[in-house]
């Protein structure tokens, strides 16, 4: 181990470290939200709803992620390069970044994992509890929104922490994309100086502390949001 | 570019401008090597449970580390860096017992070995989890009986394990298989591989990445039929 070499390699590896963050955050953001969609859908009353958001999470939790980032940034993204009008918009510089890409294809996967354990978690609110929010009077939306959501995001919470962290760690497939992410800006480094275990022991050793945290986060909430003692 | 059906349909034909003998080599390859770690995975994760279970304080120790360690780091960096110091570790270890240059490890050999490795720490937890599951009383039973241990782990404990570990086995199975891909990013050619060398090739990139995703959803729910079947089987009689 080299530790000039690891100290000057560290500006590098906090520009990637913010790239990772970022894209973990925010496909996490955007996860949660398309997970809820995905699981109200996969429990409506309607055939036309129910069975897309079925076949939608077969196939996403069917088949590698690596293979839905390829399609995502090779596939649509020659297409769009293909396509003048994409091409001379104002969306070209988003959709040039595989960056972009990466989140889309981390979002839906999350997305469609997720929407599967919400959907255990709004299967396993108690009945008791949203017969007593409408005898109070509320509105089926209101009763879904302020009684079944919370309870089954609560009930959940330990799988889509475990999920958060699987999704921490799908981040670094961007890499693949060209998104100069920890690992992109590893696997750089590796090519400029020969060097391999530097660079990517630190990146793991990165990885091994967000994941820690990331529990350590869950437990938190799950104690917070324990609700007297169960 | 218009996408042209006739043409892709020649593309991953059997033809001499066809893809379709190397993409079913490369399907073959994929469930070779996922086959081939989820066995070595199986084997690691019964030795880690035992050593979390019964081994002595260092080998608890050193199980922990291995299964902490491995669930947090991203399975690609992993396989990048078993794959790269990997081969140099064997060599250095071949060169140990006198052996250097006489035995090299395969490509195969290495891709196996590097998801096989990061297959056993899930493989350790989902056993742990059923084995700290089964009842107390069949053990003392089989002690009782003065059952010798590895008879007893054969004849009593592992089968009721297993009907405990089989839907976390099944899972396990489903995601070597997606891991598998992975490899790809090293250069060793699998079906994800052959897809991407043939996308980049023909400029159809859209269509074989669909197409290479398919053969995965194929062989993913072909073996859930399996894991259903076995699952119906061992649960005969409790349900």
């Amino acid at each position: 181990m080299d530790f000039p070499f690891l100290v000057e390699m560290v500006p590098q590896l906090v520009d990637g470290f913010w790239t990772t963050l970022s894209l973990w955050l925010l496909s996490l953001s955007a996860g949660l939200v398309g997970a809820i969609f995905m699981a109200m859908m996969r429990m409506s009353s309607s055939g036309w709803l129910r069975e897309p958001a079925k076949a939608f999470i077969t196939v996403i939790r069917g088949t590698p992620l690596l293979i839905q980032v390829y399609i995502l940034y090779y596939g649509f993204g020659n297409l769009f390069a293909q396509m003048p009008s994409i091409r001379y918009s104002v969306f070209w510089p988003v959709l040039r970044e595989g960056y972009w890409y990466a989140w889309a294809a981390l979002t839906i996967s999350f997305a469609a994992y997720g929407g599967e354990i919400l959907r255990g978690g709004i299967a396993g609110v108690p009945k008791g509890e949203i017969e007593a929010a409408r005898s109070l009077g509320l509105r089926s939306w209101m009763t879904s929104l302020l009684i079944i959501l919370p309870r089954a995001l609560r009930i959940s919470l330990p799988a889509l922490g475990g999920q958060n962290i699987i999704l921490l760690k799908s981040t670094v497939l961007a890499s693949t994309i060209t998104v100069m992410d920890l690992l992109g800006v590893a696997n750089y480094i590796r090519m400029q100086t020969f060097r391999v275990y530097e660079p990517l022991l630190a990146v793991t050793a990165v990885f091994v502390i967000l994941t820690w945290i990331s529990a350590q986060i869950v437990t938190w909430l799950e104690r917070r949001y324990s609700y007297g003692a169960r | 570019m218009q996408f042209d059906f006739s043409t892709f349909l020649v593309l991953i034909g059997f033809g001499p401008m066809g893809w379709g003998a190397q993409l079913l080599r490369g399907a073959a390859t994929t469930i070779e090597i996922s086959v081939a770690s989820y066995v070595l995975g199986l084997a690691l994760g019964l030795v880690g449970c035992w050593a979390k279970l019964s081994g002595g304080l260092i080998a608890t120790r050193v199980a922990e580390l291995y299964t902490t360690l491995v669930r947090a780091i991203p399975a690609l960096l992993l396989i990048i860096l078993l794959y790269y110091t990997g081969t140099s570790m064997f060599d250095a270890a071949m060169g140990l017992v006198g052996l250097k240059g006489r035995i090299t490890l395969s490509g195969f050999a290495t891709v196996v070995f590097a998801l096989g490795f990061i297959k056993g720490a899930y493989m350790t937890e989902v056993f742990r989890g059923a084995m700290v599951s089964t009842p107390k009383g069949i053990h003392e039973a089989g002690k009782a009986l003065a059952l010798p241990p590895l008879i007893r782990f054969r004849l009593v404990t592992f089968p009721l394990m297993l009907r405990i570990a089989l839907p976390g086995l099944g899972n396990l199975w489903q995601s070597a298989l997606k891991d598998s891909a992975l490899v790809s990013v090293v250069g060793f050619e699998e079906l994800l591989n052959v897809g991407k060398i043939a996308a980049s090739q023909t400029k159809f990139y859209l269509s074989f990445f669909l197409l290479v995703a398919a053969m995965f959803l194929a062989i993913s729910l072909i073996s859930n039929l399996f894991i259903d079947r076995l699952e119906r089987r061992l649960n005969r009689g409790f349900v």
